[in-house]
């Protein structure tokens, strides 16, 4: 079967079914029902009937005062206070003539109501063309439920299609409040639920970089699987910016490619573009290809279109090329990788962004066996080609470190790291010794000002371009799992108690002078707590004779559901460490930093989740996460967050600023039909708010508008404030049409207004 | 259909009297009268013959049950007519059946209804096969006095 | 004051298959952990399997979390969402329809781009594991033959799909959405 995109501007979830609409399909041998208070004519040719009268078949009724049935050409013509019922669309009218089989005929003076999406509307005429199409003559169309409604279509033809489910206006003026705001020679609107080609809701706003802009996308549902969605914007300042969003699921193939161009931008005389192409495809069997490619045409880009593709967060716009092979029990990925850097300049004009090296191929195997004869066997082995222009140069950026022999113009680099284990898994326990070797060789290009590898410290070793180093690694990783049945607010849990212990043996190795492609320490938490080397990439393997003591403690409901997730853990060294990035990574004290953590979706409504890095030795938090998202119910829901991070810390900010940052986000009704949507982020370290958001939404019964105002800073020296309003006006835009894009990323949980309560939490 | 018209009346009953003056003959007890392919059955049935030779049979069912009538038609192959009523009145001057309260006619073809009306008065021409249905028995219609109900069966496709 | 070793945690049913791919990793160390659970016997095909693991969907995605002041990403969290169902040998459903959310918080900085790429390799394999956990609690939570309930809060999201940006982020590349 054709599988079908979801809904919403998601990209595709591959695997959902075609619902294809039941066809309305006459069923020409039914009966004919025919009820009335009196009733002549000759039974093979015509019948006539008169006052309440009601003429079934299949899917029609039709009642009327008086009616004409002609048997032979199965056709009704009924007069006086017509009411029809037809696949459940409900037509009144004064005269009314319609061929049962063909479905052709006419109805004077029709009202009409569709049952799909109670659209309805008034009109002179109706003509049916057959059992989907019909034309109405001089109608009216809303789906606002009063007879009064707040917004209508009045249009000189309506051309109706039940069966594509889609209602094209000819020389159409829309009317909200009864006021026209829009006029068009032709607007195709939903007849149904499901996916259609349609208007989007327009988006009008004023940013303080573009000035006044109005956004009127149109979606094309060109498959099941294809759609296009059109972003025609007018940026007053600028130009018109044209947008195009397509996506496409085949059988093996999937992708979604996003592109913004504004021709000869009015205030940069320069062509502004951005591109974002995601694309994966099987070509045989356990061979597949894909591209993820961003490039964007200026430094400037996310800051002058903030609510751009490319998110204003990314100034490192990836373009990779992927080739995987995928054989039983090994796979082989290549790829090559090369960055496009959207450069900031701080005030100082210093740049801020370090382009990472290209990698240009990197090809990875891994293979691997599980339980021959209770060894579980591994092979990782790489070879990577980097290069990096930043050091092309002379006039280095940065600071003195761009100088330094660990940034070398380029090279090679391959590494082979089998690793052999033996898990031993029970119920209550295990035990898993593991054994590996880290074989690295490099082939470095220095840069410019680097002697081939010179040692930076005096008496360093001289390695020259090529060097390697092998390095066994062993490591033990024990767990108990204890379990006890006991109360957790009330309801009957599992509450287990999962002491563990993790030794890791390395030898250590000088790589001071070592390159660093793509090594950085990685953030102490749970997970890296457990792994062998507290680097992350190839190019540092930390020496170590530490171990890990933790226990963790999980509530575990009947179902199996994690209510609530305890832990702590520290990590002992036998001998401090050797190996560091550089001054401020090395470790002085005998015991890690003690990790606690607490979280879990305590209840229905209520999720928790914190983490706390303490140094004992000065007594400080070193990096601190917490987490609170209360849901109460649809569209309920507040978020605090607080987020301390000494470590995270950007080599090349002069004012060595780090992170401390509070939160809050929340989504609340205000009345019946206002609700409030906001963010802020407020960074106590530098006492100035960062992002901001705040939104209003009045929902009525068939229309929804929104006025969203928004402060982002988008660079070190440049800050977006805008404030967009929209229109939604029910059934005339496509179902799924998301909602302004910021409302959905600023504040997790967040739930349309206009889409049916359906409670979840995430 | 049309030969019936010259075909003897056979009647079958429990009791029959005979009024050779008046020319009335009253059937009463499981009546069963036949014309051809005419069939009538009743609980008592009065047959008069005018002078001219035309009969006028009148069926009366007891309370509680039906007189029914069965007669083929004209036009094809096993096509029949049929229908009962508390009270029937044939007229064999102007060939025309009236049924009279809980009265419903149907057209079959062999024995599968293709048409079917009940209401309170049917009258039925054989000749011009012309019907008309009413809600009261007195055979016109007063508002809201009942519903009448009929199903028609789609007619195969006649190349128009 | 009450703990003791977990002594068993074999599953209600004797043999499962399961729809994962043949090279899927969380299929591969789901069907270890069984294997090492006691008596439950994974079968490659649905001929005979007392119960069938039905992937629904499975997906990771990668959100701004913090925004620093100057407008860049410091902060992404990294989800990894499987909805799966559990039907008998004669399709009966076992379990509904669950989804199981994780997920783990990345600090990034530009500088830490390729680094931090490969620390994401980390953190969805150490999801991974604990999926795997927490797939094993569910499914031993089935009492054989009763459908056990889910809560609402666990369930996929019926249709609303506004809420989800499920990106198929192919090999770790920072595709932010």
């Amino acid at each position: 079967t054709d599988a079908t995109l979801p809904a919403t501007s998601t990209t595709p979830a591959s695997g959902t079914q075609t619902n294809i609409k039941p066809a309305r399909v006459n069923d020409s041998d039914a009966p004919t029902n025919v009820e009335a208070e009196q009733m002549t004519g000759r039974p093979d040719r015509l019948i006539n009937l008169d006052n309440d009268v009601d003429l079934t078949r299949g899917q029609t009724e039709v009642q009327s005062n008086k009616a004409t049935y002609r048997i032979v050409e199965n056709e009704v013509e009924a007069h006086g206070c017509v009411r029809m019922n037809r696949y459940g669309d409900k037509y009144t009218g004064d005269d009314l003539r319609l061929n049962m089989d063909s479905g052709q005929g006419f109805l004077t003076n029709p009202t009409y109501h569709f049952l799909a999406n109670d659209g309805h509307g008034n009109a002179d005429r109706i003509d049916f063309i057959d059992e989907d199409k019909a034309t109405v003559v001089k109608g009216t169309y809303t789906t606002c439920p009063s007879t009064k409604p707040d917004w209508y279509i009045k249009s000189s033809t309506l051309d109706i299609d039940s069966g594509l489910g889609e209602g094209v206006a000819h020389n159409g003026v829309l009317y909200f409040k009864s006021v026209p705001i829009l006029g068009a020679p032709s607007m195709s609107f939903p007849l149904s639920n499901d996916r259609q080609s349609g208007v989007l809701p327009p988006i009008l706003g004023s940013t303080n970089n573009g000035g006044i802009e109005f956004n009127l996308p149109y979606y094309f549902n060109i498959a099941p699987n294809r759609d296009l969605t059109l972003y025609p914007n007018i940026i007053t300042q600028r130009g018109l910016q044209m947008g195009a969003d397509a996506r496409y699921l085949g059988t093996g193939y999937s992708g979604e490619t996003k592109i913004e161009f504004l021709p000869d931008d009015m205030l940069t005389k320069t062509n502004r573009y951005a591109v974002q192409s995601i694309h994966s495809q099987t070509l045989a069997p356990g061979l597949t290809m894909g591209w993820n490619v961003n490039f964007a045409s200026d430094n400037n880009y996310p800051d002058d279109f903030s609510h751009s593709i490319t998110q204003s967060a990314a100034r490192l716009l990836n373009r990779e090329f992927d080739l995987n092979y995928s054989g039983s029990f090994w796979s082989v990925a290549a790829l090559a990788s090369r960055y496009q850097v959207l450069q900031d300049f701080n005030s100082s004009g210093q740049p801020t962004i370090s382009r990472p090296y290209d990698r240009m191929p990197q090809i990875t195997l891994t293979a691997g066996k599980q339980d021959i004869y209770g060894f579980d066997w591994t092979v990782n082995a790489q070879y990577a080609r980097f290069w990096n222009s930043q050091y092309d140069f002379p006039t280095v950026i940065g600071t003195s470190q761009a100088s330094s022999t660990l940034m070398p113009l380029g090279g090679e680099r391959v590494y082979f790291n089998p690793q052999l284990s033996y898990p031993i898994i029970r119920p209550g326990y295990f035990i898993t010794p593991k054994i590996q070797l880290d074989a690295t060789a490099y082939n470095i290009t220095p840069n410019k000002l680097g002697v081939p590898n010179a040692p930076t410290v005096a008496g360093g070793t001289v390695l020259g371009n090529e060097f390697s180093r092998v390095l066994p690694t062993f490591s033990l990783d024990a767990g108990l799992t204890f379990e006890r049945d006991t109360k957790f607010w009330g309801n009957p849990v599992t509450q287990t108690l999962e002491p563990r212990l993790f030794y890791v043996r390395t030898p250590y190795h000088d790589q001071t002078e070592y390159p660093l492609f793509d090594s950085g320490a990685a953030d102490f938490n749970f997970a890296q707590i457990f792994t062998e080397n507290r680097y992350s990439g190839h190019d540092r393997i930390s020496d170590a004779n530490q171990l890990t003591v933790a226990m963790i403690s999980r509530f575990i409901q009947e179902s199996g559901l994690e209510r609530l997730r305890l832990g702590i853990g520290q990590r002992i060294y036998f001998t401090q460490p050797r190996v560091a990035l550089g001054p401020t990574d090395t470790i002085t004290t005998s015991r890690s930093d003690l990790l606690l953590s607490a979280g879990g979706q305590v209840s229905q409504s209520l999720g928790l989740d914190n983490t706390i890095q303490y140094s004992q030795s000065n007594n400080q938090w070193v990096r601190a996460s917490s987490t609170i998202k209360w849901q109460p119910g649809p569209k309920k829901v507040i978020n605090f967050s607080y987020q301390l991070d000494h470590t995270n810390t950007d080599p090349l900010d002069p004012l060595n600023r780090y992170l401390k940052q509070f939160d809050v986000s929340a989504q609340w009704p205000l009345s019946r039909r206002w609700y409030g949507v906001g963010r802020v982020s407020y960074s106590l370290q530098e006492k100035t708010v960062g992002q901001s958001l705040l939104g209003l939404e009045y929902k009525a019964d068939c229309w929804v508008f929104r006025v969203v105002g928004q402060r982002t800073p988008t660079s070190s020296t440049r800050t977006t404030t805008g404030i967009f309003l929209q229109l939604e006006l029910n059934g005339l835009s496509s179902i799924g049409s998301n909602p302004m894009q910021a409302l959905r990323t600023s504040v997790p949980g967040y739930q349309n207004v206009n889409q049916p309560d359906s409670f979840i939490s995430r | 259909e049309k030969a019936d018209s010259d075909k003897p009346t056979l009647i079958d009953s429990d009791q029959l009297t005979y009024d050779d003056v008046k020319q009335v003959n009253v059937a009463t007890g499981n009546v069963v009268l036949t014309r051809g392919t005419l069939l009538m059955k009743a609980d008592r049935v009065v047959v008069t013959t005018d002078p001219s030779g035309y009969q006028y049979a009148v069926l009366y069912a007891d309370p509680g049950k039906l007189a029914t009538f069965k007669q083929k038609r004209d036009g094809g192959p096993d096509l029949w007519i049929d229908g009962h009523a508390e009270r029937i009145e044939y007229d064999g001057k102007t060939e025309v059946t009236k049924l009279f309260s809980k009265a419903q006619m149907r057209r079959l073809q062999g024995d599968k209804p293709t048409d079917e009306v009940n209401g309170e008065f049917i009258s039925y021409d054989s000749r011009t096969e012309f019907y008309s249905v009413n809600n009261t028995v007195n055979g016109n219609s007063q508002p809201g006095a009942g519903r009448i109900r009929a199903v028609i069966q789609p007619r195969p496709k006649v190349a128009q | 004051c009450g703990f003791h070793l977990r002594t068993s945690a074999n599953l209600p049913f004797k043999s499962i298959y399961m729809t994962f791919g043949a090279t899927s990793p969380l299929g591969v160390e789901l069907k270890r952990n069984i294997l090492a659970s006691g008596n439950t016997v994974v079968l490659p095909t649905e001929e005979g399997a007392e119960a069938t693991l039905q992937v629904l969907a499975e997906t990771r995605e990668k959100v701004v979390l913090i925004l620093n002041s100057q407008g860049r990403a410091s902060e992404y969290l990294l989800y990894y969402k499987l909805t799966f169902r559990v039907l008998d040998a004669n399709k009966k459903e076992l379990l509904p329809p669950t989804q199981i959310t994780l997920k783990r918080d990345i600090s990034y900085n530009s500088s830490q781009e390729l680094s931090k790429a490969a620390e994401e390799v980390l953190l969805y394999r150490d999801m991974q594991t604990d999926m795997v956990q927490q797939i094993l609690r569910r499914l031993a939570a089935i009492k054989s033959g009763v459908p056990t309930q889910v809560e609402p809060s666990e369930q996929p999201p019926a249709g609303n799909q506004a809420d989800q940006q499920a990106t198929p982020a192919p090999a770790a590349a920072p595709a932010v959405k």
